[in-house]
């Protein structure tokens, strides 16, 4: 993991000194006092060659310091930290909604096999997996918010309100309020991709041995579909929700945006538009870390799942 | 007294090219303490036949018709559900094939084990364990096992805690199929012996599917030959092996190696292959490979019907002896047909 | 084989309503000029003055936008943009994939094991907002998101058309080819290549709906092209025009309903063809 996490920083080094200007600009905005400018030419090494900057830059990471961002003079790494629980919260929330109903009506769908309610199912959700998420966003939007007015139109917070902290956030219902839509919109989207995935393991562990054993020994069928088939359909779909969080930082630009959910991918946007780009680097490697941190718990999670693979590895 | 008696039994697969006849009108008996073997080769019908008897058929597969009885009760066609269920494991239980994966991958033994003692045995928790042991003891493996998952097992130990599961509720019968099939030899013996053993200490009634004739002249006492889905031929197994009246087990006996033969040094196949259940030929199933095949073959000769005596399906079943030594030449069998 | 695919478009509602939708998305891109009535950027004037806002009727179909276009011009030329993106991504995802799976495959060693690596750190790379920022360097182009899919998207298909490879490799068929003195350019295009064809196709089409989908989102976000039309940058004109809160339902839900077309065609038609292509093989 360290490996990849170290090899994508360096990737994304080398991708923003390529940006368009010399790279004295590359890092330092041109609204920059005289002396922050030798300030920080001094501290990121842009008077040295590139190797060394390079150098600098891993350094400097590894300590936590991103840099400046441009637009607010503040420190990015805590511009980072300070909205990272709003990401958190609403990709948790809408994978978890997303996984739970997936992994029933996914199993449920496996059930119904060869029945009408397949036959409309199975599109349904294609269609839920072919809709922008954005564009789901708008409708909901448009409808419950801005017609019906039944839910908030964006933000974290009604205008004037103001969180202390983290756990002043989770306490307080107007966030919820503010949350739900997002992340109902964002579930839609979701839960194709675990229903989908449930369906087919179920479909194939059904056909298996153990589960034609398990008929003859006269047990209920809860008991087979559910102790013995669904506890072995489980186990990719566990490691595709490991993913599933990696992949919805990333992904989840659009909703933020549509929302104007204060999260990391909507500072990205903004960075990246406002050619702010500190902030821009900064945020694309914590997010590029979590997706690959992410990524390495999911394969450490099947060895805890599945019983075959760990006896393996450990002999 | 008949503890399993099957009658006209017919199984047929609905596909998409059409309906095969699996099973048709197929009729045997089971007596307590027998080990009756049904021998075939792939295809002819005996694994369908053997899956029926426990209840449990593949999707595809539709019971025609037919009457199963157990002790004296339909459990094919059961005046209500509970009879049937009732049967299932605690009268009649079965061993699957040595090749399959028969155990929940994601379980330890002992759970596997306490799941069908205390759900249908009735058995809490203590019991359940203390029985498990018992039974772990009694098929030849190390109780500490018990706390292990399914593959890290071999083959054979495999097989032994599948025979465990089979007689923890202490059933009447036990339906085998291919039970040693993928197993090296020596481990095949002791599985067989095992059979053997509990089949005498714990009073039970064996059928046992397999395709390997030396299994089945090890182990069993009665033997019916199954061909493109029907019974050709049953009787003791010494009877039907050493004189066999069917043309089909006559040639089956030349497909075997035997290491204290004094017949010809080479074996002899049977030339073609099994007919298509799709379509099956009208009259003798087995007639297009006969080398004794004459017109009336074309009528389907008498179905075996539950009898004791040893007897076989052809229309020269009285002419066997001259036929049998005939069958032993290997001139017979090549170029025919 | 030609014969089996009508046999499946037959057989297989799904696979047929996809393609239906493809080939009715494919006629609308290439005569749009003759569907559409107006310039699609055009700003328009009736006798009212600027043709804002207007509701969907008579003249404008689908109504006009706050800036005064035709809406369902819009509509019907955004399918050629979806069209271009998507096919284009495709092919580029169906050949670095299949390209490397084939290398990677079969010849094994060392160059499997760096191809395998690099498959690990582009899987580490955020997708999106790697296109985000792609669209910062190189301006905002509807190239963006085919270089983006090229680069990222590989590592998936890669992977499994690999392990196809690995397991034809060990067939007899290919230890005879060898034996027989084929050399090993042969072997991959003729013996093994067909083979992996269908694995191609089946990633091929599911990166067409990606690539419409991500344009969409890039559109939306404000790093695509403003000059070009596309159902994604109506999207994002609607939202930033204030079309949710002016209910104006007839302007954004049409480009979403046909980006949801193009996506579910390619999963229909993969479902139907899957069946024939790989009767064992899952993923």
């Amino acid at each position: 993991m360290l490996f990849v996490l170290g090899a994508v920083a360096t990737i994304i080094f080398f991708m923003f000194r390529l940006m368009p200007g010399s790279p004295l600009t590359a890092f330092i905005g041109t609204t920059f006092t005289e002396e922050q400018h030798d300030l920080l030419v001094k501290k990121f090494g842009l008077d040295k060659s590139l190797f060394e900057q390079y150098l600098l830059f891993i350094s400097n990471t590894l300590q936590g310091n991103l840099g400046l961002s441009f637009t607010y003079n503040k420190p990015v790494m805590g511009m980072i930290l300070e909205v990272l629980p709003n990401s958190i919260i609403l990709t948790m929330f809408s994978l978890m909604i997303a996984y739970i109903f997936g992994i029933i009506v996914g199993a449920y769908l496996a059930w119904k096999r060869a029945t009408w309610v397949e036959g409309i199912g199975i599109p349904v959700v294609l269609i839920t997996r072919s809709a922008p998420e954005f564009w789901l966003g708008m409708i909901a939007l448009a409808l419950f918010s801005f017609q019906l007015d039944i839910f908030p139109a964006g933000g974290t917070s009604a205008p004037g309100d103001i969180y202390y902290n983290t756990l002043d956030k989770l306490l307080d219902p107007q966030f919820y309020h503010h949350l739900i839509l997002p992340s109902l919109v964002l579930a839609v989207y979701l839960q194709g991709l675990p229903l989908l995935l449930m369906r087919s393991n179920m479909l194939e562990v059904m056909q298996e041995d153990f589960i034609f054993m398990s008929k003859m020994k006269g047990l209920s069928s809860w008991t087979i579909v559910i102790k013995h088939a669904a506890r072995n359909a489980l186990l990719p779909v566990a490691t595709a929700f490991t993913l599933g969080v990696g992949f919805a930082f990333g992904g989840n630009v659009v909703i933020e945006t549509v929302f104007s959910w204060p999260g990391l991918g909507r500072m990205l946007v903004f960075a990246v538009s406002s050619s702010d780009y500190p902030l821009a680097q900064g945020t694309f490697l914590f997010l590029a870390a979590i997706l690959i941190f992410m990524n390495f718990v999911a394969d450490i999670l099947y060895l805890f799942l599945d019983p075959r693979v760990s006896y393996k590895t450990r002999n | 007294m008949n503890l399993l008696s099957i009658h006209n039994l017919s199984v047929h697969y609905i596909g998409s090219q059409g309906t095969t006849k699996a099973v048709d009108d197929v009729s045997l008996n089971l007596k307590e303490g027998e080990l009756l073997g049904i021998v075939g080769e792939s295809g002819c019908g005996k694994t369908t036949l053997a899956r029926s008897i426990t209840g449990v058929i593949a999707p595809s597969a539709k019971i025609i018709s037919g009457e199963i009885f157990f002790q004296n009760t339909d459990i094919l066609n059961p005046t209500n559900s509970t009879i049937a269920h009732n049967v299932k494991w605690k009268k009649i239980s079965f061993i699957p094939q040595s090749a399959m994966n028969s155990l929940d991958p994601v379980y330890k033994i002992r759970n596997q084990m306490r799941e069908i003692l205390m759900v249908r045995g009735g058995f809490n928790k203590k019991q359940a364990d203390e029985k498990s042991n018992y039974l772990f003891d009694l098929v030849g493996i190390d109780v500490k096992r018990l706390r292990d998952y399914p593959h890290q097992f071999s083959g054979g130990m495999k097989q032994r805690v599948a025979i465990a599961m089979a007689i923890a509720l202490d059933p009447k019968i036990i339906i085998a199929d291919e039970p040693v099939t993928a197993l090296d030899v020596i481990v095949q013996r002791q599985i067989l012996d095992l059979f053997d053993k509990l089949k005498k200490s714990l009073n039970l009634s064996i059928i046992l599917v397999t395709h390997d004739i030396s299994v089945i002249a090890y182990s069993c006492q009665k033997v019916a030959v199954m061909y493109a889905g029907e019974i050709i031929e049953m009787g003791s197994v010494k009877s039907v092996l050493e004189k066999p009246l069917h043309p089909y087990t006559m040639g089956l006996n030349n497909a075997f190696p035997d290491l204290l033969s004094k017949k010809s040094d080479y074996l002899v196949p049977i030339e073609g292959s099994p007919p298509n259940l799709l379509n099956p030929p009208i009259g003798c199933r087995f007639k297009m490979r006969c080398p004794f095949s004459q017109d009336q073959c074309n009528n389907k000769p008498e179905k075996i019907n539950n009898s004791d005596r040893h007897v076989a399906s052809c229309w020269r079943e009285s002419e066997s002896d001259q036929l049998r030594i005939r069958a032993n030449e290997p001139s017979t069998w090549i170029n025919n047909g | 084989m030609v014969k089996n695919l009508f046999n499946v478009l037959k057989k297989d509602p799904y696979a047929l309503t996809g393609v239906l939708i493809y080939l009715f998305f494919i006629l609308v891109a290439i005569f749009a000029d003759l569907i559409a009535p107006n310039d699609p950027l055009r700003i328009l004037f009736n006798s009212g003055g600027l043709a804002r806002n207007i509701d969907p009727g008579r003249e404008f179909l689908l109504g006009t936008t706050s800036n005064g276009r035709d809406i369902f011009s819009q509509l019907v030329y955004g399918s050629r943009n979806a069209l271009y993106v998507g096919l284009t991504a495709a092919l580029a995802v169906a050949l670095v994939g299949t390209i490397v799976g084939l290398i990677s495959g079969y010849f094994g060693g060392w160059l499997d094991n760096l191809i395998m690596r690099c498959a690990d750190i582009t899987l580490g790379i955020p997708f999106l907002p790697f296109v985000i920022v792609l669209a910062a360097f190189l301006g905002p182009s509807s190239w963006n998101v085919v270089i983006a899919i090229s680069i990222l998207l590989w590592p998936n298909s890669g992977r499994v058309i690999r392990s196809q490879v690995l397991s034809l490799r060990e067939r007899a068929y290919i230890e005879s080819a060898k034996v027989s003195g084929c050399s090993n350019f042969r072997i991959i295009f003729i013996h093994i290549g067909p083979n992996i064809l269908p694995l191609s196709f089946l990633y091929g089409s599911i990166a067409i709906g990606w690539a419409i989908l991500t344009e969409a989102s890039i559109s939306f976000l404000g790093f695509g092209p403003s000059d070009v039309i596309s159902w994604g940058f109506m999207l994002q004109d609607a939202y930033s025009s204030q079309a949710l809160s002016l209910g104006a339902y007839f302007w954004f839900i049409p480009p979403g309903i046909c980006i949801v077309l193009m996506v579910v065609a390619g999963f229909f038609i993969c479902r139907g063809y899957e069946e024939i292509l790989f009767p064992r093989i899952k993923n």
